[in-house]
Protein backbone atom coordinates (compact mmCIF):
# COMPACT_ATOMS: atom_id res chain seq x y z
CA UNK A 1 0.00 0.00 0.00
CA UNK A 2 1.66 3.21 -0.67
CA UNK A 3 1.71 4.89 2.56
CA UNK A 4 2.65 8.27 0.96
CA UNK A 5 -0.89 9.79 -0.19
CA UNK A 6 -0.70 13.67 -0.42
CA UNK A 7 -3.04 15.62 1.40
CA UNK A 8 -4.87 16.30 -2.35
CA UNK A 9 -4.78 12.56 -3.07
CA UNK A 10 -6.44 11.91 0.42
CA UNK A 11 -9.52 14.39 -0.38
CA UNK A 12 -9.47 13.72 -3.78
CA UNK A 13 -9.72 9.76 -3.11
CA UNK A 14 -12.21 10.17 -0.60
CA UNK A 15 -14.36 12.89 -2.28
CA UNK A 16 -14.47 9.76 -5.18
CA UNK A 17 -14.75 7.08 -2.61
CA UNK A 18 -11.85 5.12 -3.64
CA UNK A 19 -11.43 1.82 -1.89
CA UNK A 20 -7.56 2.13 -1.12
CA UNK A 21 -7.60 5.34 0.11
CA UNK A 22 -10.39 4.96 2.25
CA UNK A 23 -8.72 2.38 3.77
CA UNK A 24 -5.77 4.07 4.07
CA UNK A 25 -7.77 6.96 5.78
CA UNK A 26 -9.08 4.53 8.09
CA UNK A 27 -5.69 2.29 9.11
CA UNK A 28 -3.84 4.96 9.52
CA UNK A 29 -6.07 7.62 11.49
CA UNK A 30 -7.98 5.05 13.35
CA UNK A 31 -5.79 5.06 16.19
CA UNK A 32 -6.80 9.06 17.17
CA UNK A 33 -10.43 7.37 17.64
CA UNK A 34 -9.30 5.23 20.25
CA UNK A 35 -6.75 7.12 21.98
CA UNK A 36 -9.39 9.63 22.33
CA UNK A 37 -12.57 7.28 23.59
CA UNK A 38 -10.62 4.74 25.74
CA UNK A 39 -9.03 7.55 27.75
CA UNK A 40 -12.11 9.04 27.98
CA UNK A 41 -14.25 6.15 29.18
CA UNK A 42 -14.99 4.80 26.23
CA UNK A 43 -14.63 0.97 25.06
CA UNK A 44 -12.59 -0.50 21.84
CA UNK A 45 -16.19 -1.15 20.62
CA UNK A 46 -17.42 2.30 20.85
CA UNK A 47 -14.16 3.62 19.62
CA UNK A 48 -14.71 1.95 16.37
CA UNK A 49 -18.25 3.03 16.34
CA UNK A 50 -17.49 6.45 16.56
CA UNK A 51 -14.75 6.35 14.05
CA UNK A 52 -16.89 4.74 11.35
CA UNK A 53 -19.48 7.33 11.77
CA UNK A 54 -16.81 9.87 11.32
CA UNK A 55 -15.34 8.44 8.58
CA UNK A 56 -19.09 8.75 7.27
CA UNK A 57 -19.12 12.48 7.99
CA UNK A 58 -15.87 13.67 6.86
CA UNK A 59 -16.17 11.76 3.57
CA UNK A 60 -20.05 13.56 2.72
CA UNK A 61 -18.31 16.76 4.23
CA UNK A 62 -15.97 16.88 1.89
CA UNK A 63 -18.11 15.64 -1.18
CA UNK A 64 -20.20 18.18 0.19
CA UNK A 65 -17.67 21.11 -0.14
CA UNK A 66 -18.66 21.84 4.18
CA UNK A 67 -14.25 20.97 4.51
CA UNK A 68 -13.10 23.20 2.76
CA UNK A 69 -9.65 22.28 2.94
CA UNK A 70 -8.20 25.25 5.66
CA UNK A 71 -6.88 22.68 7.67
CA UNK A 72 -5.49 19.10 7.13
CA UNK A 73 -7.67 16.05 6.97
CA UNK A 74 -6.91 14.18 9.63
CA UNK A 75 -7.28 17.36 12.04
CA UNK A 76 -10.62 17.84 10.93
CA UNK A 77 -11.12 14.39 11.28
CA UNK A 78 -10.22 14.71 14.94
CA UNK A 79 -12.85 17.46 15.36
CA UNK A 80 -15.36 15.28 14.00
CA UNK A 81 -14.04 12.43 16.66
CA UNK A 82 -13.90 14.52 19.72
CA UNK A 83 -17.60 16.18 18.61
CA UNK A 84 -18.79 12.99 17.96
CA UNK A 85 -17.37 11.30 21.59
CA UNK A 86 -18.38 14.55 23.54
CA UNK A 87 -22.05 13.96 22.12
CA UNK A 88 -22.04 10.33 23.28
CA UNK A 89 -20.80 11.41 26.79
CA UNK A 90 -23.42 13.80 27.42
CA UNK A 91 -25.87 11.42 25.76
CA UNK A 92 -25.15 9.13 28.46
CA UNK A 93 -24.59 11.14 31.21
CA UNK A 94 -20.62 10.05 31.03
CA UNK A 95 -18.22 12.56 31.66
CA UNK A 96 -14.05 13.45 30.17
CA UNK A 97 -11.13 12.42 31.99
CA UNK A 98 -9.29 14.93 30.19
CA UNK A 99 -11.25 18.34 29.46
CA UNK A 100 -8.12 19.87 28.06
CA UNK A 101 -7.75 17.51 25.30
CA UNK A 102 -11.11 19.12 23.80
CA UNK A 103 -11.12 22.48 23.83
CA UNK A 104 -10.35 22.79 19.77
CA UNK A 105 -13.42 21.24 18.37
CA UNK A 106 -14.85 22.48 15.26
CA UNK A 107 -18.66 22.96 15.49
CA UNK A 108 -18.71 23.53 11.65
CA UNK A 109 -18.41 19.39 11.65
CA UNK A 110 -22.11 19.13 12.42
CA UNK A 111 -23.83 17.02 9.90
CA UNK A 112 -27.41 18.14 8.54
CA UNK A 113 -28.54 14.27 8.42
CA UNK A 114 -28.12 13.43 11.81
CA UNK A 115 -29.87 16.80 12.69
CA UNK A 116 -33.03 15.71 10.46
CA UNK A 117 -32.67 11.97 11.89
CA UNK A 118 -34.47 13.37 15.20
CA UNK A 119 -37.50 14.60 13.06
CA UNK A 120 -38.43 11.05 12.11
CA UNK A 121 -40.17 8.44 14.64
CA UNK A 122 -39.00 5.04 14.67
CA UNK A 123 -41.89 3.38 13.25
CA UNK A 124 -42.15 5.82 9.91
CA UNK A 125 -38.47 5.41 9.70
CA UNK A 126 -38.86 1.89 9.36
CA UNK A 127 -41.68 2.22 6.62
CA UNK A 128 -39.73 4.92 4.78
CA UNK A 129 -36.46 1.98 4.80
CA UNK A 130 -38.62 -0.91 3.63
CA UNK A 131 -39.79 1.41 1.07
CA UNK A 132 -36.91 1.98 -0.64
CA UNK A 133 -35.56 -1.39 -0.14
CA UNK A 134 -38.57 -2.63 -2.21
CA UNK A 135 -37.74 0.32 -4.92
CA UNK A 136 -36.52 -0.78 -8.00
CA UNK A 137 -32.61 -0.64 -8.65
CA UNK A 138 -32.18 2.27 -10.84
CA UNK A 139 -34.70 3.71 -9.08
CA UNK A 140 -32.73 3.76 -6.34
CA UNK A 141 -29.75 4.39 -7.41
CA UNK A 142 -30.80 7.33 -9.21
CA UNK A 143 -32.23 9.10 -6.36
CA UNK A 144 -29.04 8.32 -4.20
CA UNK A 145 -27.00 9.69 -6.56
CA UNK A 146 -29.36 12.63 -6.47
CA UNK A 147 -30.28 13.24 -2.95
CA UNK A 148 -27.53 11.41 -1.27
CA UNK A 149 -24.56 12.49 -3.34
CA UNK A 150 -25.59 15.41 -4.75
CA UNK A 151 -24.67 14.88 -8.22
CA UNK A 152 -26.06 17.05 -11.12
CA UNK A 153 -28.47 15.66 -13.28
CA UNK A 154 -26.25 16.03 -15.99
CA UNK A 155 -23.85 13.99 -14.40
CA UNK A 156 -26.14 11.32 -13.27
CA UNK A 157 -27.61 10.93 -17.24
CA UNK A 158 -23.59 9.99 -18.05
CA UNK A 159 -23.29 7.61 -15.23
CA UNK A 160 -26.09 5.48 -15.79
CA UNK A 161 -26.17 6.33 -20.07
CA UNK A 162 -29.47 8.04 -19.86
CA UNK A 163 -30.02 11.72 -21.60
CA UNK A 164 -30.49 14.74 -19.21
CA UNK A 165 -34.00 15.13 -19.80
CA UNK A 166 -35.07 12.00 -19.38
CA UNK A 167 -33.02 11.69 -16.00
CA UNK A 168 -35.57 14.56 -15.35
CA UNK A 169 -38.58 12.77 -15.94
CA UNK A 170 -37.06 9.33 -14.59
CA UNK A 171 -36.33 11.47 -11.03
CA UNK A 172 -39.88 12.63 -10.87
CA UNK A 173 -41.28 8.82 -11.79
CA UNK A 174 -39.19 7.50 -9.22
CA UNK A 175 -39.96 10.00 -6.98
CA UNK A 176 -43.68 8.98 -7.17
CA UNK A 177 -43.27 4.86 -7.19
CA UNK A 178 -41.51 5.58 -4.00
CA UNK A 179 -43.95 7.30 -2.37
CA UNK A 180 -46.49 5.22 -3.53
CA UNK A 181 -44.57 2.44 -1.65
CA UNK A 182 -44.56 4.37 2.09
CA UNK A 183 -48.17 4.92 1.40
CA UNK A 184 -49.02 1.49 0.88
CA UNK A 185 -46.22 0.29 4.08
CA UNK A 186 -48.28 2.94 6.00
CA UNK A 187 -51.93 1.57 5.36
CA UNK B 1 -50.09 27.06 -9.62
CA UNK B 2 -50.91 23.59 -8.68
CA UNK B 3 -49.36 23.48 -5.33
CA UNK B 4 -49.99 19.66 -5.21
CA UNK B 5 -47.81 19.43 -7.95
CA UNK B 6 -45.16 16.50 -7.09
CA UNK B 7 -42.62 18.75 -9.24
CA UNK B 8 -43.61 21.72 -7.84
CA UNK B 9 -43.21 20.47 -4.16
CA UNK B 10 -39.67 18.57 -5.22
CA UNK B 11 -38.70 22.12 -7.11
CA UNK B 12 -39.74 24.09 -3.21
CA UNK B 13 -38.17 21.04 -1.28
CA UNK B 14 -34.81 21.68 -2.97
CA UNK B 15 -34.51 25.57 -3.48
CA UNK B 16 -34.99 25.36 -6.93
CA UNK B 17 -38.69 27.42 -7.30
CA UNK B 18 -37.96 31.55 -8.11
CA UNK B 19 -38.57 34.17 -5.98
CA UNK B 20 -42.26 34.72 -6.65
CA UNK B 21 -43.42 31.34 -7.35
CA UNK B 22 -41.47 30.85 -3.78
CA UNK B 23 -43.01 33.04 -2.11
CA UNK B 24 -46.59 31.87 -3.38
CA UNK B 25 -45.84 28.93 -2.30
CA UNK B 26 -45.14 29.44 0.98
CA UNK B 27 -47.85 31.89 1.26
CA UNK B 28 -50.55 28.35 0.59
CA UNK B 29 -47.90 26.11 2.95
CA UNK B 30 -48.17 28.54 6.01
CA UNK B 31 -52.53 28.09 5.46
CA UNK B 32 -52.83 24.85 4.15
CA UNK B 33 -52.38 21.91 6.34
CA UNK B 34 -52.74 19.30 3.54
CA UNK B 35 -50.06 20.76 1.79
CA UNK B 36 -47.74 20.79 4.95
CA UNK B 37 -48.45 17.67 5.14
CA UNK B 38 -47.60 16.86 1.49
CA UNK B 39 -44.21 18.50 1.54
CA UNK B 40 -43.66 17.19 5.09
CA UNK B 41 -43.86 13.50 3.63
CA UNK B 42 -41.76 14.20 0.65
CA UNK B 43 -38.98 15.88 3.06
CA UNK B 44 -38.68 12.51 5.06
CA UNK B 45 -38.60 10.43 1.99
CA UNK B 46 -35.72 12.19 0.60
CA UNK B 47 -33.83 12.49 4.22
CA UNK B 48 -35.03 8.32 3.72
CA UNK B 49 -33.03 7.91 0.63
CA UNK B 50 -29.78 10.05 1.93
CA UNK B 51 -30.04 8.01 4.76
CA UNK B 52 -30.28 4.55 2.46
CA UNK B 53 -26.96 6.65 0.54
CA UNK B 54 -25.38 6.84 4.03
CA UNK B 55 -26.04 3.26 5.06
CA UNK B 56 -24.27 1.73 1.84
CA UNK B 57 -21.15 3.73 2.06
CA UNK B 58 -21.13 2.16 5.81
CA UNK B 59 -21.46 -0.58 4.56
CA UNK B 60 -18.77 -0.10 1.78
CA UNK B 61 -16.15 0.90 4.63
CA UNK B 62 -16.87 -2.73 6.55
CA UNK B 63 -16.27 -4.34 3.70
CA UNK B 64 -12.54 -2.65 2.69
CA UNK B 65 -11.19 -2.45 5.97
CA UNK B 66 -10.53 -5.32 7.82
CA UNK B 67 -11.53 -4.58 11.23
CA UNK B 68 -12.65 -7.20 13.62
CA UNK B 69 -15.54 -4.97 15.19
CA UNK B 70 -18.16 -4.40 12.44
CA UNK B 71 -19.96 -2.09 12.57
CA UNK B 72 -23.60 -2.91 12.48
CA UNK B 73 -25.07 -0.78 9.66
CA UNK B 74 -28.49 -1.52 9.57
CA UNK B 75 -29.93 0.13 12.86
CA UNK B 76 -28.62 3.80 11.71
CA UNK B 77 -31.77 5.09 13.08
CA UNK B 78 -32.76 2.81 15.40
CA UNK B 79 -30.50 3.73 18.19
CA UNK B 80 -30.98 6.48 17.82
CA UNK B 81 -34.33 6.58 18.11
CA UNK B 82 -34.68 4.73 20.78
CA UNK B 83 -33.10 7.64 22.68
CA UNK B 84 -35.85 9.73 20.67
CA UNK B 85 -38.68 7.69 21.77
CA UNK B 86 -38.25 7.91 25.37
CA UNK B 87 -36.80 11.51 25.70
CA UNK B 88 -38.07 13.41 23.11
CA UNK B 89 -38.26 16.51 25.03
CA UNK B 90 -35.65 15.82 27.45
CA UNK B 91 -33.12 14.90 24.38
CA UNK B 92 -33.85 18.46 22.39
CA UNK B 93 -32.94 20.10 25.70
CA UNK B 94 -29.78 18.01 25.88
CA UNK B 95 -28.89 18.60 22.34
CA UNK B 96 -28.46 22.50 23.47
CA UNK B 97 -27.15 21.70 26.43
CA UNK B 98 -24.22 19.87 24.80
CA UNK B 99 -24.30 22.61 22.49
CA UNK B 100 -23.96 24.92 25.18
CA UNK B 101 -21.09 23.57 26.78
CA UNK B 102 -19.52 23.18 23.60
CA UNK B 103 -19.80 26.79 22.60
CA UNK B 104 -18.51 28.08 26.21
CA UNK B 105 -15.12 25.57 25.54
CA UNK B 106 -15.14 27.05 21.67
CA UNK B 107 -15.07 30.46 23.46
CA UNK B 108 -12.77 29.31 26.13
CA UNK B 109 -10.34 28.35 23.49
CA UNK B 110 -10.54 31.33 21.99
CA UNK B 111 -9.94 33.66 25.25
CA UNK B 112 -6.95 31.22 26.29
CA UNK B 113 -5.64 31.42 23.22
CA UNK B 114 -5.41 35.01 22.50
CA UNK B 115 -3.39 35.53 26.00
CA UNK B 116 -1.41 33.23 25.19
CA UNK B 117 -0.04 34.05 21.91
CA UNK B 118 -0.91 37.88 21.19
CA UNK B 119 1.96 38.66 19.33
CA UNK B 120 0.80 36.16 16.94
CA UNK B 121 -1.22 37.54 13.72
CA UNK B 122 -4.17 35.15 13.14
CA UNK B 123 -5.82 34.71 9.65
CA UNK B 124 -9.54 36.36 10.88
CA UNK B 125 -11.19 33.17 9.12
CA UNK B 126 -9.70 31.19 11.78
CA UNK B 127 -10.40 33.94 14.66
CA UNK B 128 -14.35 33.73 13.19
CA UNK B 129 -14.33 29.97 13.63
CA UNK B 130 -13.52 29.57 16.86
CA UNK B 131 -15.84 31.91 17.67
CA UNK B 132 -18.54 31.62 15.80
CA UNK B 133 -21.04 28.74 17.04
CA UNK B 134 -23.60 28.01 13.59
CA UNK B 135 -25.85 26.26 16.54
CA UNK B 136 -25.46 28.46 19.49
CA UNK B 137 -26.81 27.62 22.74
CA UNK B 138 -28.03 30.87 23.39
CA UNK B 139 -30.09 30.85 19.94
CA UNK B 140 -31.64 28.13 20.91
CA UNK B 141 -32.88 28.82 24.56
CA UNK B 142 -33.88 31.69 23.58
CA UNK B 143 -36.10 30.42 20.12
CA UNK B 144 -38.45 29.31 22.43
CA UNK B 145 -39.02 32.33 24.44
CA UNK B 146 -38.89 34.50 20.99
CA UNK B 147 -41.74 32.27 19.27
CA UNK B 148 -43.78 32.43 22.66
CA UNK B 149 -43.35 36.10 23.66
CA UNK B 150 -42.37 38.53 21.14
CA UNK B 151 -44.88 37.13 18.00
CA UNK B 152 -47.77 39.42 18.82
CA UNK B 153 -51.14 40.49 17.46
CA UNK B 154 -50.73 43.68 15.17
CA UNK B 155 -54.42 44.94 16.48
CA UNK B 156 -56.55 47.30 14.65
CA UNK B 157 -58.54 50.34 14.29
CA UNK B 158 -61.85 49.20 14.31
CA UNK B 159 -65.00 51.46 12.79
CA UNK B 160 -67.49 52.28 15.00
CA UNK B 161 -69.65 48.86 14.65
CA UNK B 162 -66.28 47.19 15.32
CA UNK B 163 -67.12 45.04 11.87
CA UNK B 164 -64.13 46.99 9.47
CA UNK B 165 -60.90 47.71 10.28
CA UNK B 166 -57.67 49.34 8.90
CA UNK B 167 -54.99 47.39 7.26
CA UNK B 168 -52.24 48.60 5.75
CA UNK B 169 -54.62 51.65 4.57
CA UNK B 170 -56.94 49.70 3.34
CA UNK B 171 -60.39 48.95 4.91
CA UNK B 172 -61.17 44.94 5.38
CA UNK B 173 -63.51 43.02 7.41
CA UNK B 174 -62.51 41.99 10.88
CA UNK B 175 -62.64 38.55 9.47
CA UNK B 176 -60.15 39.11 6.17
CA UNK B 177 -58.02 40.99 8.93
CA UNK B 178 -57.94 37.90 11.44
CA UNK B 179 -56.83 36.03 8.36
CA UNK B 180 -54.57 37.49 7.32
CA UNK B 181 -53.09 38.32 10.77
CA UNK B 182 -52.95 34.79 11.03
CA UNK B 183 -51.18 33.96 7.76
CA UNK B 184 -48.10 36.57 9.27
CA UNK B 185 -47.95 34.58 12.19
CA UNK B 186 -48.26 31.54 10.56
CA UNK B 187 -45.06 32.76 8.12
CA UNK B 188 -43.16 34.23 10.83
CA UNK B 189 -43.44 30.77 12.95
CA UNK B 190 -42.33 28.56 10.11
CA UNK B 191 -39.20 30.45 9.08
CA UNK B 192 -38.06 30.06 12.80
CA UNK B 193 -39.00 26.53 12.99
CA UNK B 194 -36.70 26.20 10.05
CA UNK B 195 -34.16 27.69 11.64
CA UNK B 196 -34.26 25.88 15.06
CA UNK B 197 -34.18 22.64 12.49
CA UNK B 198 -31.37 24.35 11.19
CA UNK B 199 -32.88 24.62 7.44
CA UNK B 200 -31.16 27.32 6.59
CA UNK B 201 -31.92 28.04 2.90
CA UNK B 202 -35.57 27.29 3.76
CA UNK B 203 -35.77 28.96 6.60
CA UNK B 204 -33.61 32.00 4.59
CA UNK B 205 -36.88 32.19 1.73
CA UNK B 206 -39.34 32.74 4.32
CA UNK B 207 -38.25 35.21 6.61
CA UNK B 208 -36.62 37.25 3.94
CA UNK B 209 -40.39 36.96 2.57
CA UNK B 210 -41.55 37.79 5.66
CA UNK B 211 -39.37 41.14 6.09
CA UNK B 212 -40.44 42.60 2.49
CA UNK B 213 -44.05 41.94 3.62
CA UNK B 214 -44.31 42.79 7.05
CA UNK B 215 -42.44 45.50 8.71
CA UNK B 216 -45.32 45.96 11.63
CA UNK B 217 -45.16 44.88 13.94
CA UNK B 218 -41.98 45.85 14.86
CA UNK B 219 -40.82 43.26 16.93
CA UNK B 220 -41.69 40.79 14.95
CA UNK B 221 -39.99 42.79 11.97
CA UNK B 222 -36.72 42.28 14.39
CA UNK B 223 -36.70 39.12 15.40
CA UNK B 224 -37.22 37.99 11.84
CA UNK B 225 -34.45 40.46 10.50
CA UNK B 226 -32.43 38.77 13.31
CA UNK B 227 -32.94 35.14 12.27
CA UNK B 228 -32.29 35.99 8.70
CA UNK B 229 -29.14 37.46 9.11
CA UNK B 230 -28.26 33.92 11.18
CA UNK B 231 -28.80 32.14 8.70
CA UNK B 232 -26.75 33.89 5.99
CA UNK B 233 -24.09 33.67 8.49
CA UNK B 234 -24.57 30.07 8.61
CA UNK B 235 -24.33 29.64 5.32
CA UNK B 236 -20.77 31.51 5.50
CA UNK B 237 -22.48 34.86 3.59
CA UNK B 238 -21.21 36.91 6.10
CA UNK B 239 -21.40 40.13 3.50
CA UNK B 240 -25.27 39.50 3.31
CA UNK B 241 -25.16 38.48 6.80
CA UNK B 242 -23.30 41.95 8.32
CA UNK B 243 -26.02 43.77 5.88
CA UNK B 244 -28.62 42.04 7.56
CA UNK B 245 -27.17 42.39 11.27
CA UNK B 246 -26.84 46.10 10.89
CA UNK B 247 -30.90 46.70 9.46
CA UNK B 248 -31.33 44.48 12.57
CA UNK B 249 -28.81 46.75 15.41
CA UNK B 250 -31.08 49.56 13.71
CA UNK B 251 -34.12 48.49 14.30
CA UNK B 252 -35.60 48.62 17.92
CA UNK B 253 -36.02 45.57 19.42
CA UNK B 254 -36.90 45.11 22.87
CA UNK B 255 -35.55 41.43 23.54
CA UNK B 256 -31.63 42.83 24.84
CA UNK B 257 -30.33 39.16 24.41
CA UNK B 258 -30.66 39.25 20.51
CA UNK B 259 -29.46 42.61 20.43
CA UNK B 260 -26.26 41.66 22.70
CA UNK B 261 -25.82 38.36 20.42
CA UNK B 262 -26.51 40.52 16.98
CA UNK B 263 -23.30 42.91 18.02
CA UNK B 264 -21.51 40.02 18.94
CA UNK B 265 -22.36 38.42 15.73
CA UNK B 266 -21.62 41.49 13.82
CA UNK B 267 -18.17 41.95 15.29
CA UNK B 268 -17.15 38.23 14.17
CA UNK B 269 -18.72 38.90 10.72
CA UNK B 270 -16.53 41.81 10.34
CA UNK B 271 -13.64 39.97 10.90
CA UNK B 272 -14.02 38.04 7.37
CA UNK B 273 -15.24 41.93 5.81
CA UNK B 274 -13.34 44.28 7.15
CA UNK B 275 -10.89 44.02 10.40
CA UNK B 276 -10.52 47.26 10.90
CA UNK B 277 -14.00 47.68 11.73
CA UNK B 278 -13.93 44.64 13.50
CA UNK B 279 -11.57 46.05 15.64
CA UNK B 280 -13.71 49.13 16.25
CA UNK B 281 -16.30 47.18 17.86
CA UNK B 282 -14.63 45.12 19.49
CA UNK B 283 -13.48 47.91 21.45
CA UNK B 284 -16.64 49.42 21.78
CA UNK B 285 -18.08 45.64 23.14
CA UNK B 286 -14.91 45.63 25.66
CA UNK B 287 -15.30 48.89 26.88
CA UNK B 288 -19.11 48.49 27.42
CA UNK B 289 -19.08 47.27 31.00
CA UNK B 290 -22.47 46.03 30.59
CA UNK B 291 -21.66 43.91 27.59
CA UNK B 292 -22.47 40.84 27.58
CA UNK B 293 -19.70 39.88 25.51
CA UNK B 294 -16.96 42.09 27.42
CA UNK B 295 -14.68 39.35 28.47
CA UNK B 296 -15.08 37.90 24.89
CA UNK B 297 -13.67 41.43 23.29
CA UNK B 298 -11.56 42.41 25.31
CA UNK B 299 -10.12 38.54 24.39
CA UNK B 300 -10.21 39.40 21.18
CA UNK B 301 -8.42 42.42 21.01
CA UNK B 302 -5.55 40.87 21.94
CA UNK B 303 -5.30 39.27 17.92
CA UNK B 304 -5.33 43.30 16.25
CA UNK B 305 -2.48 44.07 18.77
Amino acid sequence: MNNNFSENDLIDGLREGRDEIIKYAYDTFKSRAYKIVLSNNGSEHEAESIFHDALIVLIENIRDQKFKGDSLVSTYLTGIIKFKWLNELKKNGRHLNTKEDFPEINLVVNNAIDEELSIIEEKQWQQLELSIEKLKDDCRKLLQLYYYKNEKLKNIAQMMDYTESFVRVKKLRCMSALKSLVEKNIL
Amino acid sequence: MNFFDEEIILDYLEGNLDGDDSKLFEAELASNEKLSDQVESYRNIILAVRLGGRKKLSQKINSITDNNLKIDTTNFKKSKTIHMNTEKKNSRINIWTIAAGLAFLVIGYGVGKSLKGSQEKVDPKEMFSNNYDPSSSRTASILTDVAKENISSRGADTDDKGKKVMYRGEEITKEEFDKREKLRRDTLMQGLKLFEQSKWGDSKVVLHSYTENHKEPVQDYAVALYYLAKTSLNQELYGVAVENLELFLSTPCENQLLVKDAEWERALCYLIVNENKSKVLFENMAGDNTHAYQDEAKSMLAYFD
